[in-house]
């Protein structure tokens, strides 16, 4: 138990601390854990009696810092041939985890590239990978680790799924317009109904499509950072309503661009054409200017 | 070759006077020679411990919550002589070395 009062912020660097050190010693049946916590806690509370309160973490991580990485105790109470053993044993399931996570994205390339796919078993082992890597960076955010090199093991599964999934995001409606854009008659409509040569035409429609998306996909993501944040975990951790907001900004610049290649020839030759119209109008079959 | 110095260490310190567990972290901090995190002494007090060679006893304190203090068991006292006296050995034998080789 602690009698000095700590900052939100320093608490919660302990909280993680005290879970790294529960993973640390889970499974060690030579040492009480619980008891290694309870000797750990006594110790920042003694370095920390006496600070101005409430404790800053500035101050709970240099102790912290003294006290070195739990991971590291344990290392150094083994024989060095069980290190690699109980680094699998101590944090049930993490590396495991990570092991059968790229171990079924491997065995998908493999069926893809083999002369026996085993349809539907390729999807189903992706989807089996991505789970299983989402679940092991939840267990690992629990446990107060990081992720380190498992990373090498957890984020292609992810990747796998995430770039498809980022890509059909950012285009939106694009694709689909393109699909309609790319038959003759669709592009003749579009060329008769704007005035406009097809190589203006199409280009400007679908960019278009595609600001008018991300302004819609922009002002939806700035209400729901979360959501995004939680939907590309661990990758968006960064994102932010302003950046959703940039978003937008970037799709209403695009449309307006489009709108303005789209409308702008149109009245420039409407307008070229009525000045040419001008003098013809001006000047009356008896040939007697009536300009002035 | 630290292996085994900071249990040596640690029942040296405890084989003194009953001590309380971060006295114990105090003292060998200043030992620079064990290069050791302090929080690594914590599970090696807690396996010691478990293999009955300190007992703890808990006391309050004045100044905050109850300590544990920690003292050698038969055991842990005779352990601590056969291994100071190996220790000594080894530390005699390899001096006689060193003066051999100069």
């Amino acid at each position: 138990m602690m009698t000095v009062t700590l900052s939100p912020d320093a608490q919660g660097h302990l909280d993680r601390y005290l879970k790294q050190i529960q993973a640390a010693l889970a499974g060690q049946s030579s040492v009480d854990a619980g008891e290694v916590e309870r000797d750990v806690l006594g110790h920042i509370d003694a370095e920390l009696v006496g600070e101005p309160e409430p404790v800053s973490a500035h101050r709970l991580l240099s102790v912290l810092d003294r006290l070195g990485e739990p991971r590291e105790w344990v290392a150094q109470e083994q024989p060095s041939w069980q290190r690699p053993f109980s680094a699998l044993q101590a944090r049930p399931g993490d590396w495991r985890l990570a092991g059968i996570s790229f171990g079924a994205l491997v065995l998908t390339f493999l069926l893809f590239m083999g002369p026996i796919m085993l349809w539907p078993l390729p999807p189903l082992l992706v989807v089996v990978s991505f789970v299983v890597s989402r679940i092991t960076i939840a267990l690992l955010a629990e446990h107060g680790e990081s992720v380190g090199t498992r990373g090498w093991l957890i984020y292609p599964p992810l990747i796998v799924v995430y770039g498809p999934m980022l890509i059909v995001l950012i285009a939106g409606p694009a694709f689909p317009i393109i699909n309609l854009l790319s038959e003759e008659p669709s592009q003749t409509w579009l060329s008769s109904t704007v005035g406009l040569n097809k190589w203006i035409a199409l280009p400007s429609a679908v960019i278009l499509v595609v600001g008018c998306w991300w302004v819609l996909l922009g002002i939806v993501a700035a209400q729901a950072t979360g959501m995004i944040r939680s939907l590309f975990r661990p990758f968006a951790t960064w994102f932010e309503r302003r950046h959703a907001m940039r978003l937008a900004l970037t799709g209403m610049i695009l449309a307006v661009i489009a709108i303005a290649a789209l409308t702008i020839p149109r009245v420039v030759a409407t307008t070229v054409s009525a000045q040419a119209l001008l003098p013809a109008r001006a000047v009356d079959p008896a040939g007697v200017c009536r300009c002035r | 070759m630290r292996k085994g110095l900071l249990e040596l260490c640690i029942l040296t310190i405890v084989g003194r006077r009953r001590m309380y567990g971060y006295d114990i972290v105090r003292l060998l901090r200043d030992v620079d020679a064990l290069v050791v995190s302090e929080g690594t002494i914590y599970p090696i007090l807690s396996r010691l411990k478990r293999d009955g060679l300190v007992r703890t006893t808990l006391e309050e304190s004045p100044e905050g919550p109850a300590r544990k203090y920690y003292d050698l068991t038969r055991r842990g006292d005779q352990l601590l002589a056969s291994m100071t006296a190996y220790w000594d050995t080894l530390a005699r034998e390899i001096a006689d070395l060193r003066k051999e080789a100069k």
